[in-house]
């Protein structure tokens, strides 16, 4: 917002400046204007000069004020706290002020105007009456600067969000397509084709099965379109795919589901699993002529969501540094897209054998 | 004589599908069958088919990782029939040096036009068979290099680029140091450091080659001379020659 870079801070006082001078010579006008119709004798410049103390006091307080209403911003679920607070700061700066403003005038009538005694008492009000005057316009003046700042924050943080959405709506035709590389990698869709030819000739219902399950997977696919799904339709999405995938591989996957039932409902970025899955199978399954077990696991612990996806392929070589490839590290850069710091994926070795990916990430139940 | 056929694909369903292609024409014999790219190496290596059919994307050992691996025989190389399924890489490079592949899916046609060429190519062999190497080259050059395959007797497995501390020159071989092991590859230093350029390992000597993500430790000697000491204690003795390289590295 207002940052403390020099060349800011200077633009930043000559605005608060160039505002209150003009507020002082609005006063400034009323008062002379009121004087003349009235018929009495006007001192300009005297006159011009106290009215512009009364406000420079108040341009001297701005960035006092300012600083009060980001500390005790009028938004949130403290604003009557803050409210309340604004106000007993207002009641204390406003009669503060006011003194100020007194004493600087009565200075500036000494020593530059040279006006001592009773003539005071022309252009001043006394002490207590013109500190009490002035507290009531302080009050207002306080409350008046933490509007504006409060309404020029608002107008900030609505035109950020603008451009954002902007910069999101470009993306995301980009993104869709990329999103559907992603989900259904081509070298997996016309594998998937090759196989259904293949199995034409050789039983023509497998065939259709296998048809009907790719078909199903892209229309899926194609479907998508939220940030986050229900843990089922991912785990529906990876059924698919893995039906293919069991056709492909000759039934040697063996896939267990240890998921909850209660946890179905839960949400979770679209594609969490699916890559993890794809990944183990890639690198753990059909490495190893031996390996054809796959898990998928769900669990609920400390108010956290722990979804896992475990192979039992030959696992990292011992002491090899493990590295993500692209489908691993896509799933990394949605969660932090999507959570931030509070969700992890982590790959690891499993004892000996096998290679365990688990995601964790925060728990909800709705959008 | 048959034209002796290995089949090399990690999908059973492709396999044989090739096989209930290769049953329409006459004069054939599948020898085997490989599920992936190490297998495939070390029936090569045995066998000695006439024509290849091989799968370019394999777990591990992809197609062209296989041909980089297999033995150097006196008598003539296999003909390989590449398949894909998709990849923009290699069908690139493929059109480029004009070799023979199949795109999955593909049909009976399309597959006989294919095995019908390799026979062909296979009757002249004799007189003139051409290389694999320009296309291996152009694909080096698209591809990151991520890992050494090494063998052993009877063994070929991988060492990852990032696991290996630094690379001696011992007559015709160089020798990779891991923290755990070391293994001979039959390669030169100079064709190694060009491989291993963008993963930041840096020629120190004219017999030795570090990773520069390994170094913990640069002592200077004397006249342009360093002492590199790695991550786990070894120290490798550089000369005045490479000093700009390091010196580089150390800049950057």
């Amino acid at each position: 917002m207002l940052q403390a870079t020099p060349d800011r801070a200077r633009k930043k006082w000559i605005l608060i400046l160039c505002a209150w001078t003009m507020v002082g010579l609005l006063f400034a006008a009323q008062q002379i204007v009121v004087e003349k119709v009235q018929g009495s004798q006007v001192h300009w410049v005297i006159e011009g000069a106290l009215v512009l103390v009364d406000w420079y006091i108040w341009a001297a307080c701005t960035p006092l004020v300012i600083g009060l209403a980001k500390r005790f911003p009028l938004t949130g679920p403290r604003l009557a706290r803050h409210t309340a607070l604004n106000t007993i700061l207002s009641l204390m700066m406003a009669p503060l002020a006011s003194a100020a403003e007194y004493f600087l005038s009565l200075g500036l009538l000494r020593f530059v105007f040279h006006i001592t005694g009773p003539d005071v008492l022309h252009f001043l009000a006394p002490f207590k009456v013109g500190v009490l005057f002035m507290s009531f316009t302080g009050i207002l003046t306080y409350w008046l600067v933490v509007g504006l700042y409060q309404s020029m924050h608002f107008y900030q943080v609505a035109m950020e969000r603008q451009t954002i959405a902007a910069q999101l709506e470009t993306q995301l035709s980009h993104a869709e397509l990329e999103n559907l590389k992603s989900q259904l990698h081509p070298h997996f869709l016309f594998n998937s084709l090759h196989a259904i030819g293949v199995l034409m000739q050789e039983d023509v219902d497998a065939a259709g099965r296998l048809l009907v399950s790719l078909g199903d997977l892209l229309r899926m696919a194609l479907e998508r379109r939220e940030n986050e799904i229900t843990l089922q339709s991912e785990l529906e999405f990876v059924g698919k795919y893995l039906e293919i995938e069991q056709t492909r591989f000759h039934d040697r996957l063996k896939v267990h589901m240890d998921v909850p039932p209660d946890l179905l409902g839960i949400y979770v970025p679209s594609l969490a699993l699916q890559p993890l899955v794809e990944n183990a199978i890639k690198h753990g399954i059909s490495v190893d002529s031996a390996a054809g077990w796959l898990e998928i696991a769900a669990r609920l612990h400390n108010g956290r969501v722990w979804l896992c996806v475990r192979d039992d392929g030959p696992g990292p070589a011992p002491g090899s540094r493990l590295r993500f490839g692209v489908g691993l590290t896509n799933v990394q850069s949605r969660l932090k897209q999507i959570y931030g710091d509070a969700a992890s994926l982590e790959l690891t070795g499993g004892d000996g054998r096998g290679c365990e990916a688990i995601i964790t990430l925060p728990l909800r139940s709705s959008h | 004589m048959k034209t002796r056929v290995l089949i090399v694909d990690d999908e059973p369903i492709a396999r044989r599908g090739v096989r209930r292609y290769l049953a329409e024409h006459d004069g054939i014999e599948v020898v085997g069958e490989a599920a992936n790219g190490i297998s495939a190496v070390e029936q090569i290596n045995e066998l000695h088919p006439d024509i290849v059919f091989l799968d370019v994307q394999m777990p591990d050992l992809d197609g062209f990782g296989v041909i980089e691996n297999v033995e150097q025989v006196d008598g003539p190389a296999p003909i390989y029939i590449f398949v894909t399924a998709h990849d923009v890489h290699a069908i690139r490079a493929f059109e480029v040096h004009a070799v023979d592949y199949l795109l999955k899916p593909y049909d009976k046609e399309r597959f006989a036009n294919a095995l019908v060429h390799a026979r062909q190519v296979l009757e002249q062999r004799g007189k003139a068979n051409r290389g694999l190497e320009p296309l291996l080259q152009s694909l080096r050059s698209l591809r990151p290099f991520e890992r050494f395959v090494v063998k052993d007797k009877k063994r070929i497995f991988f060492v990852p680029v990032s696991n290996v501390l630094w690379i001696e020159a011992t007559g015709n071989y160089a020798c990779i140091h891991t923290a755990s092991d070391s293994h001979l590859l039959r390669e030169t230093l100079a064709h190694l450091e060009e491989k291993l350029a963008p993963h930041h390992f840096i020629r120190v000597r004219k017999s030795a080659i570090v990773n520069g993500a390994c170094i913990s430790e640069i002592r200077p000697m004397f006249d342009g001379v360093y002492d590199i000491v790695l991550a786990e204690g070894t120290v490798v003795t550089s000369s005045r020659r490479y000093a700009h390289k390091l010196r580089a590295l150390l800049e950057s």
